[in-house]
């Protein structure tokens, strides 16, 4: 199908022109977008829009290409048409017969050629751009960074201070008027705020700010207070505008009052003032447990970092470190401050501090234990707020003092000291094997014979502590009486001239005595918490328990090996034992030692006499009924609901209700000021002119009803009317009972 | 046919005998020169006949008949109009008329022999003008709104008051919210179906004085569709003077006597330290001998709380003073048991009871909270009134009445855990509930007693009252004294109607001895609120009035009056006779 030639031109044109308006709006929408997200104001929208458009018209020109560009850009584009496609823009007759063969032939090759056009066109940069503001907006909207316009709008009305005339007898027929209101807001230096002026009257602000409220007046007049709390405090006249200028310290309320020249009181309404408290730096402390240990050939470095934040800045950080050494009595702490690695830069809002303690830095020894927090200031003027983080402990583990710690909670050692601890074991076994050649060979037998009997007793002293039966008696007084044994017992036993054989009547009795128990087995067993089977004994916990059972059996070994003259043996085994007992000492820290009560003692000659001449007769009088922080509160919403549905007029006495329900209702306004500010606004006010509409009434009432706290559930006497039929009734039922 | 005959002068009938007999006495005795003679029989008949007449001009006769089927559809407000439609399509001649408040139904002219009465009805003020008709009521559909409503009107500050109701035609979304003073939000209800629905509001009173509330439907847009006022008195709460027995100090009494001091009772606490040495307490109140216990001593005490020990231990003198309280003077006695007083079994203290295994229960409405129990629960019997019940409904305290006083025991025990354990409010919610209901009652002169929630201007409101005075004289705020007639069944209750004039709050006042009044307040507001429930009200209240009509299937009929000119014609032609009759005579 053949298209006419100026038609394909016209198509070509109407898409040229399509290409260029669709780039327009591109632009026009992308930019109109990003001002609407950037301001949300509709007008700047539109202006926006308005002057991009007519921008984009003037700089793209979506009319400008006409038929004859077409042209032109064809003869550029289409190599086939031999520059001579001007020819179709000339009408026909016109045209000598060359041309119009030539034209003929044009229109051929434009027909099978046109789809190949395109015309010239930037919608691609377009759509860019577009995609681009779209996104731009798309995160400003995100973000919610929106250009505020308020600071160039002028302030309304709402915002400024409204006079009501007290007496609205002698009202002036031209009053005074507010020309001006100010207040400038002074922040503490240390929060690095900048000076704010306002006409906004309600305040918050940080402890410590200065105020400093401006009022110029047209008109005459007499004096100016700022009433706040039941105190009023005159305004200063300076430069034709009153001035007050205070601290901030509490949360409260405050209005204005002034007096004409005649005499008539103009007051304003309540505004409120609520400080924000500095808040106290938080300190966040990581990279540490709680308690850290270290052995004493460790590396004793702690490494820890802290990050701290403060709403308006920080002082000072640094550890409090306390080091106690010694125990008991004789314990001694040393208190040091340390610093960061890092100075600290004041005024930061946050920071992020690293510090490396080492123990040895700090001159701590064995045994010897740290405590320490990490204490943070704000720059709050002479009494900054102070915050101090957990107290963390650290220890070098003392391995020397083995006593057995069950017992170190307990003022009194109840340990004896005549039994080798497990440490001087160790150090004596290897003193042993590194004298072995000074010694005769039945000298190091019987030392090491020695030292098994000693390894016997500290096993036998831990046993104790699993409800083992204590053979300490025995073992002591055999121990005495060595050599007689000795003697005796020597004619069967071929080692008898090197061993101390202590334990054979006592093993001998063991077996006999878990014959015993075989033969009498107990039926209840099962059902009885049996505290003499040490294996069931609760002293300890199960994981306690099965140490100081491994730590027997480690022990056991020990003995064995020294018994066996061979003490290079059994170290390994004491080593494993030594390690044990530690462990277990570290985790019975934790546990209170089982101490019975002690009464105190019975004076029996007093005891069951039944002698009460001295117990008494007792009286007491006491009035518990709290004060109700309400009364007037209460008595208030009961005037008001009166004035409400019978419209009386409000006498002084009334008043005097409702001035004191102000003050009880200012206690928790104080602390509320949002919720109740209205309530006190229209309170005041009525107040001071003795009349109000219904529905600021209500709105007192609503707000002094809320006020009130939800009484506890109190019993209450009811009324009842006893008519003659219920007596009847009565005494019908207590002759029938 | 003879009895149905009326007379309209009934008043006047013995006159009008007398006057005929001695009138036709007259004319017998002026005949009576013709005694014996036709004549004189046919004269004297006509003579009475002509008597009769006249009589009957004066009595006015009338005889019932049956109405023609002239039928009448009376409209009222809320009528349906396809049921108006198709009455017309049955009855062809239907009048029609709208009903108006204390109008006329009927013309003087016009009577129906039956009417339908379409919509919410007529007033029950206008019933009397239908007690001829025939009535077929025709009930219009139930108006949209809270039909039912129940409150406590003079409920006590501190009390949780519920408004308990029930909406018809509820709207999906819409919200019921209670108001309370300065139209404070309460509490509220989402409407839920879109039929009935009953709901519950309810609030605690913290200040005493008579407020309104109102009950306020918000759509889901939060715009009031209606407001409907709820007048509440609260009056103050005044302070029970307890008296507390212990043999022992116990827990349990510290925590009571604390609770219940700290609010203001009076609080008495008398508690064996040793043999014959006690330690005497007082909360909130003066020294009082209560060393022996007489009924003197007790009459200034409302409750007497003491342990089980103690009342085993009490003379029989002092048993009986007490017994002698509770039955006269209505003082209320808590024992706080003890195992020995559930196999109690008879004595002032014994309730039966049932050995349970439980030893632990729940509060009806806090199944959550456990609270110790004795293995023992109280019997089922009538004797007893349940004043606390656990989840599955057994109670577990409760009271029995004796004289005018009760006794009240429970099977709960340690209740003071329950603010060891943080359950502050359910411990006081417990011993508040049971406080209130042993206590001595405030004996009242008076009571008023009234159905509405609210009344209209210029229109009846019915109150009752109750009291011993023998005439009480109830005036209205404006000083107007208003008739009260007495119950005829029960003496001391009488009642009364007036029609307030102004909007607000009225009040009626008695005047009782030594100038001290008692007062009633109510109020009145305009005809635009409580209108479904006004419209609800009404339609039962016709429904029950015409029901009766219907069942009775009374033909109804109404008497017309005899034309006094027939008596007049017979009169005539009697005279006629009477006058011609002699000249016909003189002619034979």
């Amino acid at each position: 199908m053949s298209v006419l030639p100026n038609n394909i031109l016209n198509q070509l044109k109407k898409r040229w022109r399509l290409k260029r308006w669709l780039e327009v709006c591109f632009y026009v929408l992308g930019f109109s977008l990003l001002s609407y997200f950037l301001f949300f104001n509709s007008f700047i929208t539109i202006s926006t829009f308005v002057i991009v458009t007519l921008f984009s018209i003037v700089l793209i020109k979506p009319l400008k290409p006409s038929l004859r560009d077409v042209v032109n850009y064809i003869d550029r584009h289409l190599k086939d048409v031999e520059y001579s496609s001007g020819l179709l823009l000339i009408p026909e007759q016109q045209l000598s017969n060359i041309a119009k063969l030539q034209r003929h032939r044009i229109g051929v090759i434009l027909n099978k050629k046109h789809n190949t056009l395109r015309s010239p066109h930037s919608l691609v940069r377009g759509s860019a751009i577009l995609i681009t503001l779209v996104l731009i907006s798309l995160i400003i909207y995100q973000l919610d960074i929106t250009i505020s316009l308020k600071k160039q709008i002028p302030q309304t009305n709402a915002t400024e201070i409204v006079f009501t005339a007290i007496d609205s007898v002698k009202r002036d027929s031209n009053p005074p008027k507010l020309k001006n209101q100010q207040i400038t807001i002074t922040y503490p230096k240390y929060t690095g705020l900048a000076q704010v002026s306002t006409t906004e009257m309600n305040i918050k602000a940080v402890e410590g700010t200065e105020l400093s409220w401006k009022l110029e007046f047209e008109g005459e007049i007499a004096d100016v207070t700022m009433e706040s709390l039941e105190n009023s405090y005159p305004m200063k006249f300076v430069n034709n505008t009153y001035i007050r200028t205070s601290k901030l310290n509490s949360s409260g309320f405050y209005n204005f009052k002034f007096s004409d020249k005649l005499g008539t009181s103009y007051v304003s309404e309540l505004y409120a003032i609520e400080v924000l408290p500095d808040k106290s730096p938080r300190i966040e402390v990581k990279g540490i447990k709680q308690f850290t240990s270290f052995s004493f050939d460790q590396n004793k470095d702690i490494l820890l970092s802290a990050s701290i934040y403060d709403d308006f800045g920080i002082h000072d950080v640094y550890l409090v470190a306390t080091v106690s050494k010694g125990s008991g009595e004789a314990v001694k702490f040393r208190e040091e401050k340390l610093y960061f690695d890092d100075p600290i830069p004041k005024g930061n809002k946050k920071l992020t501090l690293q510090k490396n303690i080492n123990l040895d830095k700090i001159k701590m020894n064995p045994g010897d234990e740290l405590y320490f927090y990490i204490e943070a200031l704000d720059q709050k003027g002479l009494k900054p707020n102070v915050s101090r983080s957990e107290t963390y402990f650290a220890v070098i583990k003392d391995t020397v003092s083995d006593q057995f710690a069950v017992e170190g909670t307990m003022g009194v050692d109840l340990m004896p000291d005549y039994f080798r601890s497990q440490r001087q074991l160790i150090i004596d076994t290897e003193k042993l094997i590194r004298n072995r050649s000074k010694f005769s060979k039945k000298e190091f037998k019987y030392k090491s014979n020695e030292l098994g009997f000693d390894q016997k007793v500290l096993r036998q002293r831990y046993a104790e502590f699993m409800g083992d039966e204590s053979e300490m008696g025995t073992a002591h007084e055999e121990n005495e009486e060595t050599h007689d044994h000795e003697e005796e017992e020597s004619n069967d036993d071929p080692l008898a001239q090197y061993t101390h054989n202590h334990d054979s009547e006592n093993e001998h009795h063991l077996v006999e005595e878990e014959k015993d128990l075989n033969q009498k087995k107990d039926p209840l067993q099962e059902y009885l918490h049996n505290h003499d089977d040490p294996e069931e004994s609760t002293l300890f916990t199960q994981s306690l328990k099965s140490k100081l059972r491994q730590a027997l059996n480690e022990m056991w070994d020990a003995e064995l090996h020294l018994r066996l003259y061979d003490p290079k043996k059994s170290l390994p085994y004491q080593y494993k034992a030594l390690k044990l007992i530690q462990e277990i000492k570290n985790s019975a820290r934790i546990y209170v030692h089982r101490i019975g009560f002690d009464p105190a003692p019975i004076k029996e000659d007093k005891r069951l006499t039944g002698k009460i001449d001295e117990v008494t007769n007792y009286s007491k009088k006491e009035k518990l009924t709290q004060k109700d922080e309400f009364a007037s509160v209460r008595l208030a919403t009961k005037r008001i609901e009166l004035h409400l549905s019978e419209n009386n007029i409000f006498s002084d006495k009334d008043i005097l209700v409702l001035k004191n329900a102000g003050n009880e209702l200012a206690v928790i306004a104080i602390k509320n000021p949002g919720k109740y500010l209205g309530t006190l606004q229209e309170l005041k006010k009525l107040i001071e002119i003795k009349k109000a509409t219904l529905s600021s009434l209500k709105e007192i009432q609503k707000g002094l009803y809320m006020a009130l706290p939800t009484s506890k559930p109190n019993p209450t006497k009811t009324y009842m009317h006893t008519s003659k039929i219920n007596e009847l009734l009565l005494k019908e039922l207590d002759n029938h009972d | 046919m003879i009895n149905e005959v009326t007379f309209l002068n009934n008043s006047w009938i013995w006159q009008t005998v007398l006057i005929g007999i001695l009138l036709w006495v007259i004319f017998i005795w002026k005949e009576f020169s013709q005694f014996g003679t036709l004549r004189f029989w046919t004269k004297s008949a006509i003579a009475l006949l002509a008597i009769i007449a006249l009589s009957m001009i004066a009595l006015q006769p009338t005889i019932p008949i049956k109405k023609k089927g002239i039928k009448m559809a009376l409209l009222t407000n809320g009528f349906n109009q396809n049921q108006l439609d198709s009455l017309k399509k049955v009855h062809k001649k239907l009048k029609i008329k709208r009903y108006e408040n204390n109008h006329p139904i009927f013309d003087n002219s016009s009577t129906s022999d039956s009417v339908f009465v379409l919509g919410n009805g007529v007033a029950s003020f206008d019933f009397w003008q239908l007690d001829s008709s025939y009535v077929n009521y025709l009930k219009g559909t139930i108006p949209t709104g809270i039909i039912k409503f129940k409150y406590d009107k003079q409920p006590t500050v501190g009390e949780s008051i519920s408004f308990k109701g029930l909406y018809s035609n509820s709207k999906k979304g819409n919200r019921l919210v209670l108001e309370g003073p300065g139209q404070i939000g309460l509490d509220s209800v989402f409407l839920i179906s879109n039929n009935e629905q009953e709901f519950e509001l309810s609030t605690k009173l913290t200040v005493e004085g008579k407020y309104l509330f109102s009950i306020v439907e918000k759509d889901t847009l939060n715009n009031n569709i209606r407001r409907d006022p709820i007048p509440v008195v609260v009056s103050s709460s005044i302070p029970i003077k307890i008296l507390i027995l212990n043999e022992s100090p116990t827990f349990e009494t510290k925590y009571l006597k604390n609770y219940l001091a700290e609010i203001g009772h009076e609080v008495v606490i008398k508690t064996k330290i040793t043999k014959n040495r006690y330690k005497y307490e007082y909360f909130n109140s003066n020294q009082k001998s209560i060393g022996k216990i007489s009924k003197k001593s007790l009459a200034s005490f409302d409750i007497v709380i003491l342990d089980y020990n103690s009342l085993k231990k009490l003379n029989k003198n002092t048993l009986f003073a007490i017994e002698n309280s509770v039955k006269e003077d209505g003082l209320g006695i808590f024992i706080q048991p003890d195992n020995n007083l559930f196999r109690l079994k008879n004595g002032i203290g014994s309730f039966d009871f049932s050995t349970t295994k439980n030893l632990q229960t729940t509060f009806f409405n806090q199944p959550k909270i456990k609270l110790t129990q004795y293995p023992y629960a109280f019997k089922n019997e009538f004797r007893i009134h349940p004043i606390h019940r656990n989840k599955d409904s057994k109670i577990i305290s409760a009271y029995k009445r004796l004289g005018h006083g009760r006794i009240a025991t429970t099977v709960v025990g340690n209740t003071f855990e329950l603010v060891l354990n943080g359950y502050a409010n359910t411990y006081q919610e417990f011993w508040s509930t049971l406080i209130k209901k042993i206590g001595n009652k405030v004996p009242s002169a008076v009571k008023w007693e009234s159905d509405a929630i609210i009344t209209y201007p210029d229109h009846p409101f019915t109150f009752k009252l109750r009291t011993a005075i023998p005439k009480p004289k109830v005036k209205t705020i404006d000083g107007f004294e208003i008739s009260l007639l007495e119950n005829i069944n029960l003496n001391n209750t009488w009642t009364g109607v007036t029609y307030p004039k102004n909007t607000g709050w009225n009040n009626l006042n008695l005047s009782l001895q030594q100038d001290s009044i008692a007062s009633f307040n109510y109020f009145v507001s305009d005809t635009t609120h409580w209108q479904s429930l006004y419209n609800y009200k009404r339609i039962q209240k016709n429904n029950r009035n015409f029901e009766n009509f219907s069942s009775i299937s009374k033909q109804a009929k109404s008497k017309q009056l005899i034309n006094p000119i027939t008596f007049f014609i017979l009169f005539l032609i009697c005279m006629g006779y009477l006058w011609v009759e002699p000249k016909i005579s003189k002619i034979s």
